[in-house]
């Protein structure tokens, strides 16, 4: 894991100026250093305790925390404000759980999708053929998360215009941890 | 002191609203929060506010604008508009186009609070 995130990393790993701190340090959390250097993240979860949870562990880092309540707010908030990184529970609306990764993509101007859920092969699989950036799973850990965060946050600023659509243009990795039990 | 100064934030959408105040928090700023411009034409005669971020389609714009307008012009607020419509090449000083990163609309603030305060 820690292996496929490095590489992951040096692949984007580029001079940013506008990142606060682009060389991960000590626990592989960028340090804050400056308060004008934030990047919102759009937390589109079903489950307002993964909320909180992401909250908590966006502390020190330059990561600010943006709840969306549903997938029409979501697309709302769209049209104000471009997020760099969108964290998307596909549970977040169960009704449209097919479309709402498609709906939240079109909406954004080429953001970098994060998925969340849990850490079964059935879901893990499903959130992957949606063509997301990158998925995370719970039980979210703080060092991963980041790191995510990080890598899909370089992989937009990378992008040559916020307005081309969305296509992945690195394969999609899992931060998900394999149960032994599988 | 621009990061101290306080900032009304109003959108006929409630969300809207507590997310362009929330972005502006971060950044420092005092907000208060009015959900359409009655509320914030409410807010302004009762309390003084250094900046106004508002759309500029929002209903009811030009009696938020006249409010604005108080007798003393030094105590007068900067309004930054919201606009679909804006002129990236061109950009009015006061006018941020949507879609806007969260840094644009804090630059956008602090411009306009440093042209009051200067």
């Amino acid at each position: 894991m820690r292996n496929q995130l490095s590489g992951l990393w040096s692949r984007f790993k580029k001079p940013q100026p506008n990142l606060v701190e682009s060389t991960l340090v000590g626990n592989a959390v960028p340090a804050v250093s400056e308060t004008e250097n934030q990047i919102p993240v759009l937390l589109a979860l079903a489950r307002q305790s993964d909320i909180d949870a992401m909250r908590a562990m966006f502390q020190d880092t330059p990561y600010v925390a943006v709840p969306a309540n549903g997938i029409d707010h979501a697309c709302k908030v769209a049209g104000h404000i471009m997020f760099p990184v969108v964290v998307y529970d596909p549970f977040l609306d169960p009704a449209e759980r097919q479309t709402g990764f498609r709906r939240m993509v079109g909406a954004w101007r080429a953001p970098s999708m994060v998925l969340v859920c849990d850490s079964d092969a059935r879901s893990d699989e499903a959130s992957q053929r949606m063509g997301a950036f990158s998925i995370v799973c719970r039980p979210l850990e703080r060092k991963t998360l980041i790191s995510v965060l990080h890598s899909a946050y370089l992989h937009w600023k990378s992008q040559p215009s916020a307005a081309e659509p969305f296509s992945p243009s690195v394969p999609v990795t899992s931060a998900c941890r394999r149960s032994s039990t599988r | 002191m621009i990061r101290g100064l306080t900032v009304l934030v109003t959108d006929d959408e409630p969300m809207i609203v507590t997310m362009l105040a929330e972005m502006l928090r971060s950044a420092g700023h005092p907000v208060i929060e009015a959900v359409g411009a009655q509320e914030a034409v409410r807010v302004l005669q009762k309390r003084h506010v250094d900046a106004i971020v508002t759309d500029r389609d929002l209903l009811g714009v030009t009696g938020l604008l006249a409010a604005v307008k108080r007798p003393v012009p030094e105590r007068r607020a900067a309004v930054v508009f919201l606009s679909s419509y804006a002129d990236r090449e061109n950009p009015a000083p006061n006018v941020l186009q949507k879609p806007f990163q969260m840094k644009e609309l804090q630059r956008k603030v602090a411009d306009a609070l440093a042209g009051r305060c200067g």
